[in-house]
């Protein structure tokens, strides 16, 4: 892994902010087929590149001529470029992969998929399979971490409310020390905002107690990790499960807490594209993930939770259902998930946020 | 599809033709109005929950400081999750037409009216269901109607319709089997009479022609009828056959007798005068025997043959005829002569024909007396031949006519000597030609024996 980072900095990476100007964070990870290439495979993630080395070393290993440039990409920007490339017909992605399940259901609903048949698909729950064109690959449950060697009383906040009360009753020791998503600027973090004013009466309160305690807002899951990590901040909201205990294995500062009041429960979401070069590779890419093999490595290096529940370990969606004390509540793909990217509803759900911020 | 049923067609297999081409005339039909009717059961199932979704974003649809405004529900979109997993696209329009939010560019119908309208259309270059409605809003300054477009693509409805459709074809399927295997055994179990009739027939001996009295379907009656008709026939023509062979060998005992009995006088006699006359007796029943035989086979062939028709010359037969019996009439001192035209031209059968000539004639001869006239004729009346034949005899009395045609009669009064077979022979060969064969008197006292042949066997076949 080590050696493959510096691989990763050293040869390949390069900065794509000629189309998409300044902003833009992508970084290109290309891995050479390990025999002759005769074809490639061109993949826009959000998941970050570590984490699916494995993955593909694993795909390659079984279609050996296949080359594969890896895009790590926000979720927004995934979508955007998906979106207007196929628009303007330039080169794009066969595979998008994304944590943004609303954005991948819109681009499957406004046409910029195509539909995969296989009998490997078919092994997925059926609210993890959209119209053949998006395919949930993975099951990885929004969390609350907090620092168990600076604040270990924290180990009781196991809701949204429990979190709330902590906040408005200690608000001197929490001020500025708490951190979650920003739905603002995070198509992820949008989608867990979003979820949880749906299901919850608590969130709004929850919100406010947060904008009075100065809470940190950031893009990433890492960021929050770090940061608790650091001390910080003593306590992350909504953290991604997958990335959370891949970091809580390696530092015993870190505890995980499934909050028993519900998990929302994400799934990535892989869509072939429209505009695909390559259609066959991205579908076989797919097989792949859903195979058994590609969810045991997703179980295992990846720590992505395998969405098959034949699938055993500790990053599974079996072992989660096992063990969560609270109801597990996957997001479900669907029209449903079309409603807060209304540009409107966007708009109002964004404003009562930001007046939730200020504590409003 | 046509059918063209072969010779060689069973009845099982035409009338499975039938039933299916029946079949698919009326099974077509059916689809074809299912296939209708079904797109018209699923719009109808899956259009309320469109206008439920249409409804319920309306009721979020306010005006208000900044313009129109809408909380889209998370059910509204949430509540079209189908089966097909079917695409979903929305809009909602202000009062002056602007796009409030949702999809640009969704296809309007022609007119809006204040009932939601549904229609389909093609959106993304996918075909979509869209209901249309309007909700009047009003507020802060702001007075109008909004317009709200729901549309999914057809995924549900289609899938709908084609099970309907697929359930109707498979029913459809099952009668038309039901319908085959019922006519596959229904022909052999109603064709199992005929098979009973096919054995009964077969275990028969040949000549048993009894009529056929078993029960049959009212199909086949026509076919025993007929069955049992050539029986008849069949069992009249092996009766007369019998009694003709019993009635000839009855004839041919006496002569054969007589000429045994002369030829073992004319044994006895020594002197040479007496033997010749023996020996011409014996030689004239010789004579008689031999011409007794020659008629009884004419009859026979008369009788039993099958006639070859061809076109021939009725007046050059009768003037061979004339020819060959023409020793007998000098003998007898009997003018034989002949009056009518060189051509009548016929269809029949040239040896029958003659034998009926040979056997008027010398019938005519043997009964007139000596030196008195036989006139034979040919006319040509309203298109029928008659052959007439005229003698100076002793005629035949009224109520002995119709007798003579019988086989072997002999009338009380004839002196001459016969067998009684001539007329027999004559009405047999008449009944092959289709004529008619009627005794009448001669214009000079004589019988006149007068044979028609209808107009069509004059005919060209």
């Amino acid at each position: 892994m080590k050696a493959f980072r510096i691989f990763r900095f050293l040869l390949l990476v390069s900065f794509l902010s000629i189309l998409w100007g300044t902003s833009s964070n992508a970084i290109l990870v290309s891995f050479q087929a390990p025999k002759a290439a005769t074809e490639k495979l061109v993949i826009y993630s959000s998941a970050d590149v570590d984490r699916i080395v494995s993955l593909v070393k694993a795909f390659q290993k079984r279609h050996p001529t296949i080359t594969i440039d890896y895009y790590e990409l926000d979720t927004l920007e995934i979508n955007q470029r998906v979106i207007h490339e196929t628009d303007n017909a330039m080169p794009t992605a066969d595979l998008a992969l994304s944590s943004a399940m609303d954005l991948q259901i819109k681009l499957v609903n406004d046409g910029y998929s195509s539909p995969y048949y296989s009998e490997e698909t078919k092994a997925l729950p059926d609210w993890a399979n959209w119209r053949n064109e998006a395919f949930g690959f993975t099951y990885e449950p929004a969390v609350i971490l907090y620092n168990k060697a600076l604040a270990p009383d924290l180990k009781r906040i196991d809701s949204r409310f429990e979190l709330a009360k902590l906040l408005n009753q200690q608000s001197a020791r929490m001020q500025n020390r708490v951190i979650t998503y920003d739905p603002e600027f995070s198509g992820l973090g949008y989608l867990y905002g979003t979820q949880d004013a749906v299901r919850s009466e608590d969130f709004w309160y929850l919100a406010r107690s947060l904008g009075d305690s100065g809470v940190q807002l950031v893009t990433n899951s890492a960021s929050m990790i770090n940061s608790v990590a650091d001390g910080d901040a003593l306590i992350a909201y909504n953290v991604l499960g997958s990335y959370a205990l891949a970091r809580a294995r390696d530092n015993q500062d870190l505890a995980i807490t499934i909050p028993q009041d519900y998990c929302l429960v994400m799934s990535r979401i892989a869509v072939i594209s429209k505009a695909a070069l390559n259609p066959e590779a991205a579908g076989k890419f797919i097989d792949f993930l859903v195979s058994r093999e590609g969810q045991q490595l997703i179980a295992g290096p990846a720590s992505l939770y395998a969405i098959r529940t034949d699938i055993s370990g500790v990053a599974t969606a079996k072992k989660l259902q096992e063990t969560a004390s609270g109801p597990l509540i996957p997001i479900h793909l669907g029209p449903g998930l079309l409603v807060y990217l209304d540009r409107m509803k966007r708009k109002d759900f964004l404003s009562r946020w930001r007046r939730a911020m200020e504590g409003k | 599809m046509t059918i063209r049923p072969t010779p060689s067609w069973s009845i099982r297999r035409r009338v499975l033709a039938w039933l299916f081409l029946a079949m698919a005339f009326v099974f077509s039909a059916n689809l074809l109005s299912s296939y209708y009717s079904n797109i018209e059961a699923a719009n109808s199932a899956f259009d309320r929950l469109l206008l439920a979704s249409a409804s319920a974003i309306a009721e979020r649809t306010v005006a208000r400081e900044g313009g129109i405004h809408v909380d889209i529900p998370y059910v509204a979109l949430d509540m079209l999750a189908s089966t097909a997993q079917d695409r979903v696209f929305y809009t909602v329009l202000a009062p002056d037409g602007e796009i409030v939010t949702g999809y640009e560019d969704l296809p309007l119908p022609k007119t809006i009216s204040n009932v939601p309208v549904f229609y389909d259309s093609i959106y993304k270059q996918v075909s979509v269901r869209i209901v249309v409605l309007r909700r009047f809003v009003s507020g802060n300054n702001l007075s109008g109607y909004t317009t709200i477009q729901v549309a999914q693509t057809r995924g549900d409805r289609d899938g709908l319709s084609y099970n309907l459709l697929r359930q109707s074809a498979l029913w459809m399927l099952v009668i038309a089997i039901v319908g085959a295997i019922t006519a596959w055994f229904g022909v052999s179990v109603g064709l199992r009479p005929l098979a009973r009739l096919r054995d009964a027939l077969g275990r028969r001996s040949p000549d048993d022609v009894r009529p056929v009295l078993h029960d049959v379907p009212n199909e086949f009656r026509p076919l025993v009828g007929a069955i049992n008709s050539m029986l008849h026939r069949l069992d009249n023509g092996l009766q007369s056959m019998r009694n003709f062979i019993s009635d000839a060998s009855h004839q041919l005992k006496t002569p054969l007798a007589s000429l045994l009995a002369q030829s073992e006088m004319a044994l006895r006699e020594s002197d040479p005068d007496d033997l010749r006359e023996a020996l011409i007796k014996v030689n004239k029943s010789a004579q008689r025997t031999s011409r007794l035989a020659q008629q009884l086979l004419a009859h026979a062939s008369a009788a039993g043959a099958s006639p070859a028709f061809a076109e021939l010359n009725l007046a050059r037969l009768v003037r061979e005829t004339i020819e060959i019996l023409l020793p007998q009439a000098i003998a007898k001192n009997i003018d034989l002569g002949y009056e009518g035209g060189q051509q009548a031209i016929m269809q029949g059968d040239r040896i029958l024909l003659g034998e009926m000539v040979l056997n008027l004639v010398d019938n005519a001869i043997k009964y007139s007396p000596d030196g008195s006239m036989v006139t034979l004729g040919i006319k040509l009346v309203d298109g029928a031949l008659h052959l007439i034949i005229d003698d100076d005899g002793p005629g035949i009395q009224q109520q002995d006519r119709q007798n003579v045609f019988e086989r072997f009669v002999r009338l009380q009064s004839s002196s001459a000597e016969g067998c009684g077979l001539g007329l027999a022979i004559v009405n047999e060969i008449a009944i092959h030609h289709g004529a008619e064969v009627s005794l009448g008197d001669a214009p000079d006292g004589g019988l006149r024996v007068d044979v028609v042949f209808p107009a069509n066997t004059r005919e060209d076949s």
